[in-house]
């Protein structure tokens, strides 16, 4: 089980392989139970998608009639297999609510926004957290360390909904610096239907409000766990050796100290990324921008099916896809760590 | 006086203290710990007490509330959107003349219901599943671990999402039997009782990967082999020697995750699949305002306030309380 470096033919990169594509394999009943559990828990929801039109209840013949049209009428297993088959291939139909639309063609129009959301706030929480918390422990019980412990831990504990309304309130309302809602750009303005223009100020401007709001928790998170683990790493003996044979503070710090006090950090990038994902509803809804969490939500209520199955099965890719990537990174940056 | 106050000192410390106690002492000199403590046991205080009344015999006018001005559901229709400040509603009124303060006095009921139900049900569910797999033989402890590590890559607050909205649903719409004896709890709580179970559900599994590490780290000591060598059964030596032992960790890593048990809340009544309104969840007060914060930024502004300081200082507590209990972890 424990494998040495001396222990004969042991290949690392084979290993990593290895273990990508086993944890690949192992995403698959994954995914497939999460269609099964999707399909059940969604029609388990009493009330149907054809129950209303507008505010108007529809007449039974007529329901019954578009039911029998997208195949609401056949048989449970006959519908769940067409469901996983669907997802399979990853083509959902018309969105019950809207059917001028398919699912694909809103998927196509708001996930790239949510991706962009998404990942500049990531990208916020790293460029902010990590450096915070590096200059918090180099200069551990400082007045700089007490200052950035004391705003992470505010950070930490202000809630996406809190701090949305809060900096809305003060950059856009009351100092009219950023806009107040929507993002910058739409599908038709993508490269390839998925990359912004990023050197427009437009986009920029209509980022920063909404990827802070997501990102600045987990800025404060990120800061306080490489602080922490920081401080832990500086006392190892190699540290101490590093210093001992000259190396300047600087490159000690950062080349021996940081890559190994981000291991704890890598680990929580996980869970991170699933906060990230549900936090985006809360920021599309509050900034009003038209991304996937909206289409999602309003589904849910809609009862509208391919919809719900849709947005779900591109969550869950991406957090299972988020998962594999921090287990990936996380054994390449502790040697240590083996895959199996 | 000072001599004697040192020897006072010297002396408790000659007399030593329990673990517990000893935590205790170290939580008490954590500045920020005690302070989050405080703050927690004043908003116990007022959830406890927010619609008690000061009898009229007391101050022999009328009958007076004794923390929250008005019932959180009042509406008054002439007196919408007030600024705070205005006289008899200090920290205004919302979208339907609803006293706001009320409203957020009130909600630390939903808020630390839900901090407390969630921490209980899923350290009971989590401690459970987490000893009985420590105690059992290595292949259900395998199996019992793999479905741990599968609803691992599940993306859990998905499935919470669509479970809120079919319990939402099912409230609505009414239901018979063992359903219906439930959406009737849930109705008189507000709709918190499915927001229990959700919370539940979503997070024992990490706790459950705790108590079995802890279980199993505790098993191998020689206390539990003494216990077993005096016929101790395996029942008196979880309930007098494991879990004595494994709960402090366990109850320091809950605490810390209560801060996302009520953000969670508020997200799920965020987006409308919390509480039912009226019930006055933050999440919910935040939800119905922010669109008006242009001109009425204090509806959203105070709950907010009012979340972000209860996180804060169940993030203190819970800090606290892991350096109290396990000094070695101080200032991580």
């Amino acid at each position: 089980m424990l494998d040495t470096p001396q222990g004969g033919g042991y290949k690392p990169a084979a290993r990593m392989i290895q273990y990508i594509i086993r944890r690949l394999l192992w995403a698959i009943p994954v995914l497939l139970a999460i269609m099964v559990v999707t399909f059940f828990l969604a029609r388990a929801i009493p009330g149907g998608p054809f129950d209303f039109a507008g505010e108007k209840q529809l007449p039974e013949s007529i329901r019954k009639n578009l039911e029998r049209k997208y195949g609401l009428d056949r048989p449970v297993y006959e519908q769940l297999g067409k469901w996983i088959w669907d997802g399979i291939r990853f083509d959902f139909g018309p969105s019950y609510a809207s059917r001028s639309q398919t699912v694909n063609d809103i998927l196509k129009r708001t996930f790239p926004i949510s991706f962009q959301l998404g990942f500049l706030a990531l990208l916020f929480a790293l460029l902010i957290g990590i450096p915070l918390g590096t200059i918090a422990a180099v200069k551990q019980n400082s007045p700089i360390d007490y200052g950035a412990t004391f705003l992470a831990i505010l950070g930490v504990s202000m809630p996406t909904m809190m701090i949305g309304p809060l900096l809305m309130w003060v950059f856009a309302i009351t100092l009219g610096w950023l806009p107040t809602a929507r993002w910058g750009t739409d599908y038709t303005q993508l490269y390839l239907g998925f990359f912004p223009n990023i050197f427009s100020a437009k986009f920029w401007l209509h980022a920063i409000l909404p990827a802070v709001t997501l990102g600045l928790a987990y800025s404060a998170s990120i800061a306080r766990l490489t602080r922490a683990s920081l401080l832990q790493v500086i006392r190892e003996d190699y540290i101490k050796t590093a210093y001992a044979k000259g190396l300047p503070a600087r490159r000690t710090i950062i080349v021996h100290g940081l890559r190994n006090s981000l291991i704890p950090v890598a680990t929580v990038l996980g869970p991170m990324f699933a906060g990230i994902v549900t936090g985006s509803l809360v920021v599309e809804q509050i900034f009003g921008i038209a991304g996937m969490g909206k289409y999602f939500v309003t589904a849910i209520t809609n009862r509208d099916y391919p919809m719900i199955m849709g947005s779900v099965l591109v969550y869950s890719v991406l957090l299972v896809a988020a998962n594999i990537v921090v287990d990936v990174s996380y054994a390449w940056l502790d040697p240590r760590i083996r895959y199996d | 006086m000072s001599a004697k106050k040192r020897r006072d000192a010297r002396e408790e410390e000659v007399r030593g203290r329990s673990p517990l106690q000893d935590a205790f002492h170290r939580l008490l000199k954590h500045r920020a710990g005690t302070l989050g403590g405080i703050f927690i046991i004043l908003l116990i205080l007022v959830a406890l007490f927010v619609d008690t009344t000061i009898p009229a015999a007391i101050f022999g006018g009328e009958v007076r509330p004794l923390i929250a001005p008005k019932h959180f559901a009042e509406v008054s229709f002439f007196e919408r959107d007030l600024p705070p400040g205005t006289p008899g509603y200090p920290l205004g009124t919302d979208y339907l003349g609803r006293d706001i303060l009320s409203r957020t006095l009130y909600g630390t009921r939903i808020s630390l219901s839900i901090a407390v139900v969630a921490a209980l049900v899923s350290l009971v569910i989590g401690l459970t599943y987490g000893i009985i797999s420590g105690f059992a033989p290595t292949r259900v402890d395998n199996a019992m671990m793999r479905f741990v590590d599968f609803l691992y890559g599940f993306p859990l607050i998905i499935f919470v999402i669509l479970l809120q909205a079919y319990f939402k649903a099912v409230s609505r719409r009414g239901a018979t039997g063992l359903v219906g004896v439930l959406v009737n709890i849930d109705r008189a709580l507000g709709g918190m009782f499915f927001l229990f179970v959700a919370l539940g559900v979503l997070n024992w599994i990490g706790m459950a990967r705790l108590a079995r590490a802890q279980t199993l780290s505790v098993k191998q000591k020689e206390y539990i082999e003494s216990a077993r060598a005096l016929g101790a059964g395996n029942l008196r030596i979880v309930f007098r020697h494991v879990l004595p032992n494994i709960l402090g960790p366990c109850i320091v890593s809950e605490t810390l995750a209560i801060p996302g048990y009520i953000s969670t809340e508020a997200f799920l009544s965020f987006i409308g699949l919390g509480v039912t309104p009226p019930t006055p969840s933050w999440g919910l007060m935040i939800s119905e305002t922010y669109a008006a914060i242009r001109t009425y930024p204090w509806e959203s502004l105070i709950p907010g306030t009012a979340l972000a300081l209860t996180t804060l200082a169940f993030n203190f507590l819970g800090d606290g309380l892991r350096d109290a209990f396990d000094p070695r972890l101080r200032g991580t």
